[in-house]
């Protein structure tokens, strides 16, 4: 019995035993890629072109053996394809690509490969295609006006000036608004618009689109940015046509924009499925032309009415501010000017920014600097030089500073510049100063400032930009400024550049 | 040793009766009908409300979808669908509050077409003047005729109520509460019917910004209309408040 119990054990894990193993196919003998295929691509890189050139590209190809086995292959296919599958578009078939470039501005992986038709192995090299209808991009934009017209020149970063850009370059051309110019806005993603056939049906709604917003005294146009193509006229941007009086525009980097028409503000909360179109904030209010738009959301006004400021939340109602030290709602002064610092992509908790007013019932001007954390927080700052009080300054009698017709606030500094004609000069509101004004710099004569920025961006650059215009048309200066919260630049700047018309604002695009 | 011959036996029969090819299912096509509801959350109710329209327009058509199950046909279909309240108080009468459905100009539109996997049934209701003080109710319930069997069981019956009163959206409490608030009243809803000149209540705009432009606008016209009428804001008729905050 033992004995056949072990036979039969014993003949069970034989079964088992041959059933377990398998014949192992896997390959252990690893040979190097050109071994394999010999073949070597070289000579294509990275490239851009403007849509509708055509693409010459020879790469040299080196094969070792069998040259008579091998084709040639070009293909591209879309580097964004959210949603779906990417698209392969074949170029061609030989070495040499000659290839009319039609397909939509963006970015392609653009791909040539050597194939070994008999063992239907390759190699291949990608590069990046970059695909654009316009050499506008990342520069300079000098807003203008001609003959009560508004274009813009665009100075790339390279110093190439490409100039009246609606009349030449846009699409449709010719695309200038009428009216003087007042502001240019860059929204890099995150706009929509409705595509419209002649029967006023929509045919596709276009999602994260860039475009530039531009604003003249008297129209409203939207550009998408890629392609230059007129997205919306002034009657579109709103649901109900409303008096076009723009006044101001602010895109907040969490996709809300906000515009100031006729004294009403409106806006688009960005992070909502949207079509481009503005709704106004309710309630009875004239707002002052200037806000403070936070990058992280919302916008800061005043209300001329009132003489109040409030917290514009793009998402819902605008509201008063939480009381402190010197009231902000129903002040005893109205507002003459609302500075904003303006860095390049300014992130961070709080934007600065410097509110010049004036008193109601007094011959008497302040300056507040403002801390605004895009909440309703108290936005007045506390003072630098004594902490136990805010920043609620009055500026000396006789000061120029208040009524000067172009001012600008630092990226940071107790400090503003202010412009009269031709004469540069700078506001320092330190107490105990015996000369709060001084003149900074006096420009050629028959030039006369028109705008000025701080532009700052970390590790990169801190310019004062300041537009002048004359009897030749407008000059653009960027002069660099000595440090973090001085007022101080060199007296030669750093670049300069000209064009026709009256420039009345600058915008940096990265 | 005759118990192992039993134990191996039985594991032969179990062996050889253990696997057997399984015969494979076939689709016995008995075709069937439901509702499948309407308008962007999918409802199995509808109210209509004449109130909303034009004192010119003396009928209105609702639409509502029935889906097929099973295969198509290369035929045309016809549809049996019933009242299933009739007699019911505040039910709805044929022929004085909807267009019967055995009507000579309905018969062709109760048919799933040819080749489709749906119709739409419609529902054609009557402005009688009863409809100034009442709302009524008209249950439908899908029923076996020699093509479909009913469908889906939770979805065999469909309400729709008609009325000339002023009737709450009822998509209000889901949907239009973010323009407006979320109280409503018979007031409050012919001021934004006014102010927008919108009349498809049941159709809740998929551009959420419209929602927002909605409610401002309501917001501000109402601001300026108690504005004026500093004395007499404007109130339901129980006296509360007309308000969009809330």
């Amino acid at each position: 019995m033992k004995v056949k119990n072990i036979f039969i054990t014993s003949g069970l894990l034989t079964v088992l035993f041959l059933a377990s193993c398998v014949t192992d196919y896997g390959n252990y003998e690893y040979r190097d890629a050109e071994a394999v295929l010999p073949v070597s691509i070289s000579g294509i890189k990275d490239t851009s072109i403007m849509k509708g050139e055509y693409l010459v590209l020879e790469p040299e190809v080196t094969i070792k053996e069998n040259q008579e086995n091998y084709t040639y292959s070009w293909y591209v296919m879309p580097v964004n394809y959210a949603g779906a599958l990417p698209e392969k578009t074949v170029w061609g078939n030989t070495k040499k690509l000659n290839q009319q470039v039609t397909l939509a501005v963006g970015n392609y992986y653009l791909n040539f490969a050597v194939r070994d038709s008999v063992r239907d192995i390759y190699v291949r090299k990608e590069v990046i295609l970059n695909i654009k209808a316009t050499e506008v991009g990342a520069g300079w934009f000098v807003l203008k006006d001609i003959d009560n017209e508004t274009d813009f020149d665009y100075i790339k970063n390279d110093g190439t000036l490409y100039p009246d850009v609606l009349l030449t370059l846009a699409d449709p051309a010719g695309s200038r608004l009428k009216g003087n110019a007042v502001k240019i806005e860059y929204q890099p993603t995150r706009y929509y618009h409705q595509l419209i056939d002649e029967n006023g049906k929509v045919t596709q709604t276009l999602s994260n689109q860039s475009v530039y917003h531009i604003l003249s005294d008297e129209d409203i146009k939207v550009f998408n940015s890629k392609e230059l193509n007129l997205f919306k006229n002034q009657q579109d941007v709103f649901y109900t046509p409303t008096v076009c009086r723009p006044q101001n525009i602010g895109y907040s980097f969490s996709a809300n924009l906000f515009l100031i028409n006729d004294g009403k503000i409106s806006a688009i909360y960005g992070m909502m499925t949207n079509i481009g179109k503005l709704t106004i904030k309710t309630g009875f209010y004239t707002f002052h032309p200037d806000m403070m738009v936070h990058r992280s959301g919302n916008a800061m006004g005043f209300d001329m009415d009132n003489h109040t400021f409030y917290h514009v939340d793009a998402y819902s109602d605008m509201v008063t501010f939480r009381t402190g030290a010197i009231p902000t709602t129903n002040m005893d002064a109205t507002l003459i000017n609302l500075l904003s610092a303006s860095g390049v992509s300014q992130y961070g908790a709080t934007t600065r920014g410097l509110a010049v007013m004036k008193s109601l019932d007094k011959d008497e001007y302040y300056l507040a600097t403002l801390n605004y954390n895009n909440s309703n927080a108290y936005p007045i700052a506390v003072s630098e030089s004594d902490p136990t009080r805010v920043a609620f300054d009055t500026i000396p009698a006789g000061s120029k500073f208040p009524n000067a017709s172009v001012k600008a606030a630092p990226f940071t500094g107790n400090f503003a510049y202010f412009a009269d004609g031709n004469k540069l000069s700078v506001y320092r509101n330190a107490p105990g100063l015996d000369a709060k004004e001084s003149l900074m710099k006096e420009f050629p004569a028959g030039e006369t400032i028109s705008y000025m920025t701080n532009l700052y961006k970390a590790n990169s650059f801190n310019y004062l930009a300041i537009l002048t215009n004359s009897s030749n048309g407008w000059k653009m200066y960027a002069f660099n400024v000595l440090g973090l919260g001085n007022p101080e630049f060199e007296t030669t700047p750093a670049f300069t550049y000209q064009g026709t018309g009256n420039a009345r604002f600058l915008m940096y695009r990265e | 040793m005759k118990r192992f011959k039993f134990i191996y036996l039985l594991l032969l029969v179990l062996i050889v009766t253990a696997c057997s090819q399984n015969e494979m299912l076939k689709y016995e096509n008995e075709p069937a009908v439901y509702f499948d509801g309407a308008g962007y959350s999918k409802v199995d109710s509808i109210n209509h409300s004449f109130f909303l329209l034009n004192s010119d327009i003396l009928k209105d058509t609702i639409l509502v979808r029935v889906n097929t199950m099973g295969e198509l046909s290369s035929q045309a279909r016809p549809v049996a669908i019933v009242q299933t309240n009739a007699g019911d108080s505040a039910a709805a009468v044929a022929g004085v509050h909807y267009v019967p459905f055995d009507d000579a100009s309905l018969k062709p539109l109760l048919q799933v077409p040819a080749g489709k996997e749906y119709v739409d049934i419609p529902v054609v209701f009557i402005r009688d003047e009863s409809l100034d003080s009442l709302k009524v109710r008209l249950e439908l319930a899908l029923v076996t005729n020699e093509y479909f069997r009913p469908g889906i069981v939770e979805k065999q019956r469909f309400v729709l109520t008609t009325t000339d009163l002023i009737e709450k959206p009822g998509a209000w409490d889901s949907r239009w509460y973010f323009a407006f608030g979320r109280s409503w009243g018979p007031v409050k809803m012919r001021f934004i019917i006014d102010i927008t000149g919108y009349t498809d209540w049941n159709t809740v705009p998929t551009d959420m910004t419209m929602l927002t432009y909605f409610g401002a606008l309501a917001k501000q016209r109402l601001l300026e209309y108690n504005a004026a009428h500093p004395d007499n804001p404007l109130r339901e008729a129980n006296g509360n408040l007309v308000t969009f905050n809330s």
